[in-house]
């Protein structure tokens, strides 16, 4: 069986005891979820980097403290989250648009504090279509609270069930659907403009 | 609760969201209610819609060789066997020496003890039980002779010339000491940590 057919688990018991393959095996699988939640959080390309790097050597050189009863990925999602909260609690991010943080003046600031979207639609209408309404949509996001944005993007991007949401956050099961539910009202509303129209 | 009050309840939140959710069932009355209600039908259009952006979002990738840069900071466990070749290899020929000397000593006292029928370990283990007080005085006695009378410089002829259990009893308490020192040493060989590993750390 290869690396790339093993289960999360699996590959995690294999770097537990030092199978440097299994762990590359596991940054392969999760580093884009890991980067594209920590980048939405952040809204800078290159912190968001550093820190879903940071998140994966913690959760490797930890690995012994792995509970193989919970799921390898909630795992490395809450050490990414709490990483990332730390850093945020820290430097107090100021809310930033999607074209780059509003502090950044030179256009190299710019281009790393926005966010590049990509589509893999193949029609030029439907994909300028879909990248509007992304555009939008992360837009919205980023005026969220950081645990509502946390939240929201684990359940809908992720699809992460509330109770991982719950375990990875480190908060009650209620708690994780009132900020879901407020953070839907908030897009719902911050989206208005988009979806005054007909159901599809 | 009665059946028609159930019909004109609206949706709480967990309901919407089980509507919305084709993988999801909610009970017959209640979707019921949904296909009467444009309000609680318009919630759960509206998430639909919502939950369809979100998953559509794009996934951010980082730069490329974002998981060399991981690896190159990573220090796994490293199993036993490779320590041992990685410390052997990285270690001053002094410290293998050492353990080299010290493993040629164990076998070598191993070998010397062997020849004496009376050192085999249960009669051993007898002795030691019905003797145990007089040991300590006999082994101090019979050091103290040798040390005396050849003052050290040739312990392995007063040993022969002057041989009974207790100054054998003295010899493997040297070579238990001896043991213990050799496996202290492999010990910390077996435990040796990678340089680049606690560089990286």
């Amino acid at each position: 069986m290869s690396y790339a057919d093993k289960t999360d688990k699996e590959l995690a018991g294999l770097a537990r005891r030092g199978d440097e393959r299994a762990a590359r095996e596991l940054v392969e699988r999760f580093q884009r979820p890991v980067f594209s939640i920590v980048n939405r959080m952040v809204r800078d390309r290159e912190l968001a980097e550093d820190l879903a790097q940071e998140a994966f050597v913690r959760t490797f050189n930890n690995l012994d403290r792995y509970d193989p009863s919970y799921k390898f990925s909630s795992w490395l999602f809450k050490i990414a989250y709490n990483l990332t909260v730390d850093h945020l609690r820290r430097r107090e991010l100021k809310t930033i648009s999607i074209h780059g943080a509003p502090d950044a003046v030179t256009a190299d600031q710019q281009q790393a504090t926005s966010v590049t979207l990509e589509s893999d639609e193949e029609a030029p209408d439907d994909r300028l279509e879909a990248l509007e309404l992304a555009d939008q949509l992360e837009r919205a996001i980023a005026t969220l609270r950081e645990d509502y944005r946390t939240a929201i993007l684990l359940r809908h991007v992720e699809g992460r069930s509330y109770e991982e949401i719950a375990e990875i956050m480190d908060i009650p099961l209620g708690t994780v659907k009132t900020y879901i539910f407020r953070a839907r009202r908030q897009l719902r509303d911050e989206l208005s403009d988009v979806y005054d129209g007909p159901a599809d | 609760m009665t059946e028609q009050h159930i019909r004109q309840t609206h949706l709480t939140p967990d309901e919407i969201e089980a509507a919305a959710d084709p993988s999801a069932t909610l009970p017959e009355p209640r979707r019921e209610h949904v296909r009467a209600c444009a309000s609680c039908a318009g919630e759960v259009a509206e998430l639909r819609r919502l939950s369809a952006a979100l998953a559509a979002l794009p996934s951010l990738a980082p730069r490329a060789g974002f998981s060399d840069r991981v690896m190159a900071r990573v220090s796994l466990p490293v199993p036993w066997h490779r320590r041992l070749a990685a410390a052997v290899r990285e270690r001053s020929a002094a410290g293998i020496g050492i353990a080299a000397t010290l493993a040629a000593l164990i076998g070598g006292a191993g070998l010397w003890a062997v020849q004496f029928p009376e050192l085999r370990p249960m009669a051993l283990v007898g002795w030691l039980a019905g003797h145990a007080g007089d040991l300590l005085w006999q082994v101090t006695l019979a050091a103290g002779r040798t040390a005396y009378a050849m003052g050290f410089t040739d312990v392995a002829a007063a040993l022969q010339a002057d041989f009974s259990l207790a100054s054998a009893l003295a010899a493997l308490a040297t070579i238990a000491l001896v043991g213990i020192g050799a496996a202290t040493v492999m010990i910390r060989l077996v435990r040796y940590e990678l340089p680049e590993l606690v560089r990286a750390r």
